[in-house]
């Protein structure tokens, strides 16, 4: 049939002769497989096979096509080279030369086009000399124009743009000033280059691998050259009718990137009929082994015609087209595929028998079948008891069904998985019988968080302000900065610094994402936390809720402002035991440095600096003590141990976890001092409980140690406000019932709201000890798993817990104390009312 | 910047020539915007030059440093012969409406500043034939003047090698070559024919067109003397050119020698009576006076 087209092209020639017919020089850009051709590698070809794709071969092939259409239809032509060396590979210079001295009209140099980085695309592209509108010879801009029309027409592929950007060389490439393309400059012919298409878009590297492809570029070339000549009328009576086969609805199994209709499996070895109306064949196509399911029938007389597709498992396909001369018509098939046998279940999982340990609560439900299957009656045809509620995923062309629940799976729960036999393949055959299995989940479901900074309502330092979560597993950091946000309280997002961003990695002890944000918050503001559930471990467990908490920026600075130093820390002057050191660090919150404590703490452990008693301020009873530190989120405990050295009594105070990031002004009331003592500060701890995960090592910062005025207590018969009651007192009572001095402390001996002379028996008796004072206390039970609550007669100022081993386990400047984060066992708790301390002895049960 | 460049490179040859670059000048009066293809008269005393796009063609006179307008027509600098010393031929290349190109021989008296069109403006390639004797102007449809007038000549046409000696003109294809050849000239004493072809390079053949040096993958072959030759050596990654320089060459092959360095992207040379003119890929011409001593 081929043969019958040729005869008539040769008469089509002899008819649309004209008198003065156009010259076309071609330049097929690059040449000869080397250094500045260009290779792309694509499966079956191996870096440097010249059957692979280069460049230099497609533009070449296009090149062909190009100069034997225009021939065809009466033009000059000029090629600049016709093989595929390196001395083929013409300098640009030369190409110029040539170009003007062969008389041409126009001058087209062919070429591909590459993203260069890892993004892809796929639209052609046109260019001339000079800036963008303002062509050096004039009406190359028009030669672009003409040819870009067709290009971008052609449907036998797929355009991630819809329109054929057309510039100038020197506003394209303004790093290259005016120097331009090489094959333009100096070319005083009509010229441009085109960049048909991306070669580094795969299924485009695929089609530009079929040598009918690029003879459609060449053929749509010749037909951009007619219009810029106004030639593109019906005198050339022939045209060439293309297209794709591609499986209605499998998809290619690949890694490359894949846009539109080319995501579908492109079919290879198809037959493609041209047949007239009656059903004559009069041409036949195959569509090649290269992945690209492209036919073309060349030089094909103005008509209406059958096109018949055929995939080698497919139904057969049959479409009209009508071809006007001298055009290029598209016809694209999407092939359905043969399905003969009914469908099966192939593969499950989970695998998981009797006996076997549970799964995880996020294990999605996979099946695997021998076809491709229909989603509409797969998925009706799913059950799960528990019923769950989840969302159905397709994978390789509907070959696999993924079911993964919204949430996790119930923990310890026996599940069971059916597909009902009505489950069809796309060829409406069914299962036939249904298909089930069981598995059973473990014991945990969620993501445990160990700690998360801010917490609710908490207060932040403003500067350097860090979010951070740390759970109990690997997260899976990828998309952090979609699922953690800061936001202000105008609702606006406050950016983080995400060069400074620190993610959990395999190995580590624990999981966790370290934010740091991006400015210092505003002192004062409220802002919001939120975190969520889209974020997942490793194993695709979830958190068990949203966070969404609020907290407040505060210039702890400020706060501490005015407080009398207790201790100035200085690195040089205090010992640190083993796994640790003392530094001195510049980022301080008072004073004109800090000192940095790294460390690494066993479970249970902790690590102790001593002071040096000369040094430090006294401390009361009346006091609180303040000691900035800058956090690290670790959940270890600071506690301050203070001394009488007097009387040689040594009392710790626990200052809590270090629960925050940044500056933190960690305070406690010194009202378990006995009254009228002194003490000073001898050492700082470090201590992490047995239980912490988080602990293990880590950086703190703590500045000079303060002290604050403290929630006094109420010492009754302290009728000055020293603290203690003495014959001092007598004297201030005094005063006070002859009104000629103010009560410092408690005039009020004897509690009867009124202070009168009665007071001052009552004070006497104090004197005389004939007041016990701790008659009264009582613990609200002897065994408590979460508070312990004192009463007495009088009023308690604070109580304190104490282990087997004497350490002060808790404190607490009110008549209760939570313990349900104290390990269970016997503990002692110390009462301090007015005048005394009262010990009782307590079992935490849990 | 050159000159020690030059001196060094001449050490190293090891022939028994030694070149020196007696002066390098910058030719800048007169010229406004960019200056190429650079043709000097057989005198050495004048210069013609475009620009980048062989748009218009002007004359340096080296002497005066006057610069003259011939044509501002496009295409009129592409391939600017000199006849003499004292007219030009060019042709100049005008798109119509039909969107041909139609092209015009032109020649250019310096006495009387006077261009006269040699033809009709017609479509296809035309060409002028400057040979010792006289000048023929060739077209795809119409000529003026014989090839065979013109004494001793050379052109090429597609993959020919045209030579013309005492009346006899011969077409040569000395070396293989789809695209075409390019850039003939005959030497100064007129016994030798330099030419590029397009996958080969520089040849150098005798009037019978037999081959006597292929000289290397070079562009823009110009006659410095009887013996030697520049070139331009550019390289380029398939779209712009990555660097470019201007060699000097023994016509017989012996012997080759950088004027330029590769990243000067110096280009396009021209070649007369000892002096060398070259462009750069901006436009800038630079003079060398070369000496060539045994």
């Amino acid at each position: 049939m081929k043969k019958i087209f040729l005869a008539l092209v040769s008469a089509a020639v002899a008819i649309t002769a004209h008198a003065v017919m156009p010259h076309v020089y071609i330049n097929p850009g690059h040449g000869g497989h080397d250094a500045d051709d260009r290779n792309v590698v694509v499966y079956p070809f191996v870096q440097g096979d010249t059957a692979g794709f280069w460049e230099s071969n497609s533009n070449l092939k296009k090149g062909f096509a190009l100069n034997n259409m225009l021939k065809a239809k009466g033009y000059t032509t000029s090629m600049s080279r016709v093989r595929n060396t390196t001395n083929d590979d013409l300098k640009l210079a030369t190409i110029a030369a040539l170009s003007n001295s062969s008389g041409a009209d126009i001058f087209y140099s062919i070429h591909s086009n590459a993203t260069g980085t890892e993004s892809r695309c796929n639209y052609p592209l046109g260019i001339y000399r000079g800036y963008s509108g303002q062509p050096v010879v004039a009406g190359s801009d028009r030669l672009a124009e003409t040819l870009g029309a067709v290009l971008i027409k052609n449907e036998a592929t797929y355009w991630t743009l819809n329109r054929y950007p057309i510039y100038g060389d020197w506003t394209f490439y303004p790093q290259w000033g005016t120097q331009g393309l090489g094959v333009l400059r100096g070319n005083n012919v009509v010229s441009m280059l085109d960049e048909g298409s991306f070669h580094d878009y795969i299924p485009e590297t695929y089609r530009l691998l079929n040598d009918n492809y690029c003879w459609l570029e060449g053929w749509n070339f010749s037909r951009g050259a007619d219009s810029y000549f106004g030639r593109d009328d019906d005198t050339f009576g022939y045209g060439a009718i293309a297209g794709l086969l591609r499986d209605s609805r499998m998809l290619r199994n690949v890694s490359y990137e894949c846009f539109g209709d080319d995501k579908r499996l492109s079919l290879n070895n198809a037959v493609v009929l041209l047949q007239d109306l009656d059903g004559n064949t009069l041409d036949e196509c195959n569509t090649g082994e290269l992945y690209n399911g492209f036919y073309v029938f060349k030089m094909v007389p103005a008509g209406t015609y059958r096109i018949v597709a055929r995939g080698p498992e497919h139904y057969e396909q049959t479409k009209e087209v009508t071809l006007g001369p001298n055009q290029s018509a598209y016809c694209n098939f999407d092939l359905m595929r043969v399905r003969n046998t009914p469908p099966e279940v192939v593969s499950h999982s989970p695998q998981w028998h009797e006996g076997d340990a549970p799964l995880k609560c996020s294990t999605p439900i996979v099946l695997n079948f021998n076809w491709d299957m229909d989603p509409v009656s797969t998925q009706q045809a799913f059950l799960i008891d528990p019923p769950v509620q989840g969302k159905f995923t397709w994978e390789d062309s509907y070959y696999r069904l993924i079911f993964t629940p919204n949430d996790a799976f119930e923990a310890d729960t026996r599940y069971t998985v059916t597909l009902k036999a009505t489950a069809q393949h796309n060829g409406g055959m069914s299962l036939g019988e249904d298909y089930s299995f069981e598995f059973q989940t473990e014991a945990r479901k969620y993501i445990e968080p160990y700690v998360i900074f801010p917490h609710d309502n908490d207060r932040v330092h403003y500067k350097n302000a860090v979010v951070e979560l740390r759970v109990d597993s690997m997260l899976v950091t990828g998309y952090y900065y979609d699922r953690i946000h800061v936001y202000n309280a105008a609702g606006e997002e406050v950016a983080i610094n995400k060069r400074s961003v620190k993610l959990n990695k395999k190995g580590d002890d624990y999981g966790y994402i370290r934010i740091p944000i991006a400015s210092a918050l505003t002192a004062g503001e409220r802002y919001r936390l939120t975190i969520s559930k889209e974020l997942v471990d490793t194993a695709g467990l979830r958190l068990p809720q949203e966070i969404d908490y609020a907290f407040t920026a505060v210039d702890v600075a400020q706060e501490v402002e005015g407080l009398e130093t207790v201790l100035v820390l200085d690195a040089k002057e205090h010992l640190v035991g083993d796994g640790a050191t003392l530094t001195t660090a510049t980022d301080y919150l008072c004073g004109a440095k800090s000192i940095q404590l790294k460390y690494n703490l066993e479970p249970g452990a902790e690590i102790s600096f001593t002071t040096l008693a000369e040094s430090t301020g006294e401390l009361t009873c009346n006091d609180a003590i303040v000691v900035p530190v800058n956090g690290d989120l670790s959940l270890n405990r600071i506690i301050v141990t203070l001394c009488d050295y007097a009387a040689g009594d040594v009392v710790n105070v626990d200052l809590g976890r270090i629960d925050f990031n940044g500056w933190r002004d960690l305070r406690a009331d010194l009202t378990m001092l006995p009254a009228g003592k002194r003490y000073m500060l001898s050492g700082i701890t470090l201590s992490r409980e047995s239980d912490n995960k988080v602990g293990a090592s880590g950086t703190i910062k703590l500045d000079d140690v303060l002290k604050a005025e403290g929630t006094k207590p109420q010492v009754n018969g302290d009728v000055n406000g020293d603290g203690v009651v003495s014959g001092a007192d007598v004297t201030a009572l005094y005063g006070v019932l002859l009104d000629n001095a103010t009560v410092a402390g408690n005039a009020d001996v004897n509690g009867d709201t009124n202070v009168s002379g009665a007071d001052v028996t009552a004070l006497y008796n104090l004197l005389l000890g004939n007041d016990s004072g701790n008659a009264s206390v009582k613990l609200s039970a002897g065994t408590v798993s979460e508070y312990i609550v004192a009463s007495a007669d009088g009023l308690i100022h604070g109580m304190e817990l104490i282990d087997a081993n004497g350490k002060t386990v808790k404190r607490n400047a009110g008549n209760f104390i939570n313990v349900e984060d104290v390990p269970a066992g016997h503990y002692t708790v110390v009462v301090y009312t007015a005048v005394t301390a009262t010990t009782r002895q307590v079992t935490v049960a849990h | 910047m050159i000159l020690p460049l030059l001196s060094g490179c001449c050490a190293l040859t090891a022939m028994a020539q030694h070149v020196t670059v007696v002066s390098q000048t910058r030719l800048s009066d007169g010229i406004e915007g960019e200056a190429c293809y650079p043709r000097l008269s057989p005198d050495a005393t004048k210069l013609l030059f475009s620009d980048a796009d062989t748009r218009g063609l002007r004359m340096l006179d080296l002497n005066s440093h006057t610069v003259t307008t011939l044509s501002e027509e496009p295409g009129a600098g592409f391939d600017a012969r000199w006849a003499g010393n004292d007219r030009v031929c060019f042709v100049t290349a005008r798109r119509a409406d039909d969107h041909l190109i139609y092209r015009t021989p032109m020649s250019y008296d310096l006495a009387t500043h006077s261009a006269q069109a040699m033809l009709e403006p017609q479509h296809g390639a035309v060409s002028a034939v400057v040979g010792n004797r006289g000048t023929a102007f060739l077209g795809a449809h119409k000529s003026r003047g014989r090839v065979k007038d013109t004494g001793t000549s050379v052109y090429t046409k597609g993959s020919q090698l045209i030579i013309t000696r005492d009346g006899v003109t011969t077409a040569h294809s000395p070396v293989e070559s789809y695209a075409g050849y390019l850039w003939a000239s005959l030497s100064p004493n007129g016994d030798k024919v330099a030419f590029v072809a397009a996958e080969s390079g520089v040849i150098v053949t005798d009037l019978n067109g037999n081959v006597l040096a292929s000289l290397g993958h070079y562009e823009m072959p110009a006659w410095l003397d009887n013996e030697y030759l520049v070139v331009q050596n550019a390289t380029d990654d398939g779209h712009q050119f990555t660097s470019s320089q201007i060699l000097l060459l023994k016509a017989d092959g012996t012997f080759s020698h950088a004027l330029t360095a590769p990243s000067s992207m110096t280009m396009q040379p021209t070649a007369a009576a000892g002096t060398v003119v070259y462009s750069t890929i901006d436009g800038k011409l630079t003079m060398l006076k070369i000496q060539i001593t045994q």
